[in-house]
């Protein structure tokens, strides 16, 4: 009623004139209405129209209407004004029968233009379990005295929620939506109390815009009409597999109620009757959602990226910069899909880049469609040596959900110049060459052996075998032969010679000992004899001749052999040829006995020294 | 198909043991594993092995397909084992120590007087037959430097060569030890690796004796007894418990 005189009233004060603009011409009515209810259809048009033809109401009747009103609204907005005027034909109508019934389009022509509403579907339900008021009272007054001093009608305080979901099962992060619904069977709700939301674990969620009133709808639950309010929506993005549970929305609903004396009453006691608040807890039934895991075998660029039309781009916010210079690199990653949680993809840059830490930022619209839009990755670098570098395209993997497999997106080759900088010898050069030891990127295992294999018998050791033991015993044997074979051979040959040379000195002394001996007792033979013998087998035990080959040629040569001077050599001969011949000859007297010895023991000393 | 292919290779191993088939098969198994079919190469390499001969290559090709299929005790184990054959491959012990540096234990080893460890180090360069070896040689110096001391003429060189071959036939004992040491170390079965990723460590050999500590896989051990299903083993750092025997796998 209100309502009706507030248009009367703004179409009244409003100037009546008509914006040309795109015509909406819209009908409007309750989805659910009961046989015998009485309900109102309006046809609203946003423009003055010239010919209105209503649709045909059958299965109807047509109680009122139509019945015309007009609005008009101005609006100044920054100095802009802006008119828009409705017309409105509104019917009041009572359903006759059971059933779905289509109410056709209504036509109206605007500017000999002729424009149609939707048809209008109306689900018409059995008169028992409609409520309206009329009918509740009728019931009431009905119930017998016995009863409890306070009814309150059953129909009053039906009221329930649900937890709406608009998939059963999904993979893990893919979207759906939660819509938290009330349900009643009056609109006899003030308010509530102690709302608690779920809190939605194991999901990643956000809350879609809902409108600030609650906006019932007439809606057909199990053959009740009831009406029913959306509380909240939200947008989920599942992040574990397996079952998972949404807790119960829960809530103390506030509702007015008349409660009711089955005293006999007077007339005038329904006037004055004051509506009573009740509480009452209500809660939503816990649903369960079955999650899948993604399929095996994603690569490993996989974040836990989910959706569709994912689009990436990449490239330096600069071509070419001089060293130490910073620059950017941007990873724009656009889509459908749970953007807000893509993890910054991995963006090897050559190592003697520094690197900081990336800035992000996402632009993304949260629809019931899901969440699209985009999100921005900012790579901060400042490449500390010049050069032509090629840094691997990024690369980005998410699950399609349309196709059911994995998209691996990779960006175009990044190249970037960088030139030298000018002042970076400046810098450096004071402090001399700057050496870097080589930096160890990573660690791996070494890589395996390839050689030809060498098989060995288990636990064969060639350590304390006969083998190796005898390896000792060959070896000392092979010692112990050389060794005898080395000394016989020795014996033999070299050292007979060694010896004789070695004592040559020795025996030529004796001998000369020997003769003065001779000398002494005036013994003449023996002592020429004797100093002969020395003269001789000096030679011979010097030069390794046997006695029998020395004659005064050969021991003339032994001498010059040895580097004698002529001189001695002459002496030597000199003295053997006196020996040889003294012996035979006369006595010569004891002083040429005497020269002889000294000559003698003179040269032989002298030798001695040079042989 | 395959299971049974593989299967009659391994008979075909087992029995025939043709170095033409174990080098066939080498070949194969090193081309798995270069083109990152790790789980394949091993079967491969476990043909070889069933043949009961060893090699120090092959344990460490091995060692290194676990490694890469993140089975650390297994890589472990069989790093060890080519280690035991090899003590001075530079390869085994990198691999080896990035191996046990990746184990959840970290063990504090009891510390033992440097000079010991220099020279355990020292005999682990090099495996028993090159000891062996080493040994014989340097007996065979030291008869040749005798035999200069015996026939040489100058009294320096006698002098020297006397000297030298005093110290070769001391090298040659000391080779002669380590070879000892290390052929006792090869024979020793008593080092394990514990093998599941995770087990607790009783105090008698018993269901319900008390938990004393709990080791993770890859962890070497000392097994000092056996007694019906469990053994007891020590720790590094010297401590003691009771393990199923199946818990641990000889090295």
């Amino acid at each position: 009623m209100i309502q009706r005189f507030f248009i009367c009233l703004t179409a009244l004060l409003a100037a009546g004139t008509a914006q040309a603009q795109t015509v909406e011409f819209t009908a409007s009515a309750p989805r659910v209405v009961s046989v015998g209810e009485a309900f109102r259809i309006t046809f609203t048009l946003n423009n003055e129209f010239e010919n209105f033809t209503a649709p045909d109401f059958s299965g109807f009747t047509v109680l009122a209407g139509p019945s015309r009103s007009t609005s008009t609204s101005v609006q100044i907005i920054n100095g802009k004004t802006s008119y828009s005027r409705s017309v409105s034909m509104v019917y009041i109508l009572q359903a006759g029968q059971e059933g779905t019934v289509n109410i056709g389009a209504a036509e109206a022509t605007v500017e000999s233009k002729t424009y149609q509403t939707k048809t209008v579907s109306i689900q018409v339900m059995a008169a028992g379990d409609a409520s309206s008021n009329n009918n509740t009272q009728s019931t009431a007054q009905e119930q017998s005295p016995a009863e409890s001093r306070q009814q309150i009608n059953a129909g009053e305080t039906d009221v329930f929620a649900r937890i709406h979901l608009s998939k059963s099962t999904a993979v893990q992060g893919e979207y759906m939506i939660a819509t938290i619904k009330l349900y009643t069977r009056q609109m006899n709700i003030a308010g509530f109390e102690d709302v608690k939301f779920p809190t939605f674990n194991g999901f990643w969620s956000q809350e879609l815009e809902t409108p600030q009133q609650l906006q019932f709808q007439r809606e057909n639950v199990n053959g009740n009409l009831y009406y029913t309010a959306v509380l909240r929506r939200y947008i989920l993005f599942p992040q574990q597999t397996g079952t998972l549970k949404i807790d119960p929305f829960e809530v103390n609903c506030v509702l007015q109620v008349y409660a009711r004396n089955s005293q006999p009453r007077s007339f005038f006691d329904s006037f004055f009757d004051s509506p009573q608040n009740i509480r009452k807890h209500i809660q939503s039934p816990t649903s369960t959602l079955k999650i899948d895991a993604l399929p095996a075998g994603a690569p490993a660029s996989f974040k836990g990226a989910v959706g569709k039309n994912f689009r990436m781009e990449a490239a330096f916010n600069r071509d070419s910069v001089i060293a130490n210079d910073a620059l950017s690199l941007l990873v724009k990653i656009s889509g459908e899909g749970n953007i807000k949680l893509i993890e910054t993809p991995k963006v090897s840059f050559p190592p003697h880049f520094e690197t900081y830490d990336v800035k992000t930022s996402d632009n993304t619209k949260t629809s019931s469609s899901g969440i699209s839009g985009a999100k921005q990755f900012e790579y901060p670098v400042i490449p500390r040596s010049e050069g032509s570098f090629d840094i691997t395209p990024v690369e980005f993997t998410y699950f399609d959900i349309d196709k059911k497999q994995y998209v691996t997106l990779r960006s175009k080759n990044l190249r970037l110049g960088v030139a030298k900088d000018p002042n970076a010898d400046n810098a450096t050069g004071m402090a001399g060459v700057n050496r870097q030891s080589i930096k160890a990127l990573d660690s791996d295992i070494h890589y395996i052996k390839t050689k030809p294999l060498r098989l060995y018998e288990k636990g064969f050791v060639f350590f304390g075998t006969w083998g190796y033991c005898l390896m000792y015993i060959l070896l000392f044997a092979l010692f112990v032969i050389i060794y005898y074979s080395l000394k016989s051979h020795r014996i033999k040959s070299q050292d007979v010679v060694r010896t004789r040379h070695r004592k040559a000195n020795k025996i030529a002394q004796q001998r000369l000992k020997a003769a003065g001996q001779y000398l002494k007792n005036g013994d003449r033979n023996n002592f020429y004899e004797e100093v002969s013998r020395a003269l001789w087998g000096f030679l011979t035990d010097k030069s390794a001749l046997m006695p029998a080959d020395l004659s005064q040629e050969s021991a003339r040569e032994v001498m010059q052999r040895k580097h004698a001077e002529e001189a001695d050599i002459e002496t030597y001969l000199h003295l053997l040829d006196e020996c040889e011949f003294a012996r035979y000859a006369p006595d010569a007297g004891r002083s040429e006995m005497e020269k002889v010895y000294h000559d003698a023991t003179q040269i032989i000393s002298k030798f001695e020294q040079t042989f | 198909m395959k299971k049974t292919a593989i299967l009659s290779l391994f008979l075909a191993a087992a029995t025939l043991l043709q170095a033409q088939i174990v080098d066939s098969i080498w070949t194969k198994a090193n081309s798995l594993y270069a083109a990152g079919d790790y789980r394949e190469a091993i079967a491969y390499y476990s043909m070889i092995e069933a043949s009961g001969e060893v090699s120090a290559d092959l344990f460490y090709n091995i060692g290194n397909a676990y490694f890469k299929q993140n089975i650390l005790s297994k890589a472990i184990l069989y790093y060890e084992r080519a280690m035991k054959l090899r003590p001075g491959d530079p390869d085994i012990a990198h691999n080896l120590t990035m191996a046990n540096a990746m184990t959840i234990d970290k063990i504090e080893a009891v510390p033992e007087f440097f000079v010991f460890t220099g020279i355990k180090n020292i005999r682990r360069s090099a495996d028993t037959d090159t000891w062996a070896w080493l040994s014989i040689l340097l007996f065979a110096l030291c008869l040749l430097l005798f035999g200069l001391f015996l026939f040489a003429r100058h009294i320096t060189l006698r002098k020297c060569a006397f000297f030298l071959s005093i110290l070769a036939v001391l090298g040659s004992a000391n080779c002669g030890v380590f070879a000892c040491y290390q052929k006792k170390e090869l024979r020793d079965t008593s080092a394990a690796i514990i093998t599941p990723a995770v087990i607790t460590v009783k105090s008698s050999p018993d269901a319900s004796g008390k938990d004393l500590f709990i080791l993770h896989e890859g962890t070497k051990v000392t097994i000092l007894e056996t007694l019906g299903e469990w053994q007891c083993i020590r720790l590094a750092d010297g401590k003691q418990g009771w393990i199923l025997r199946f818990a641990a796998e000889t090295i």
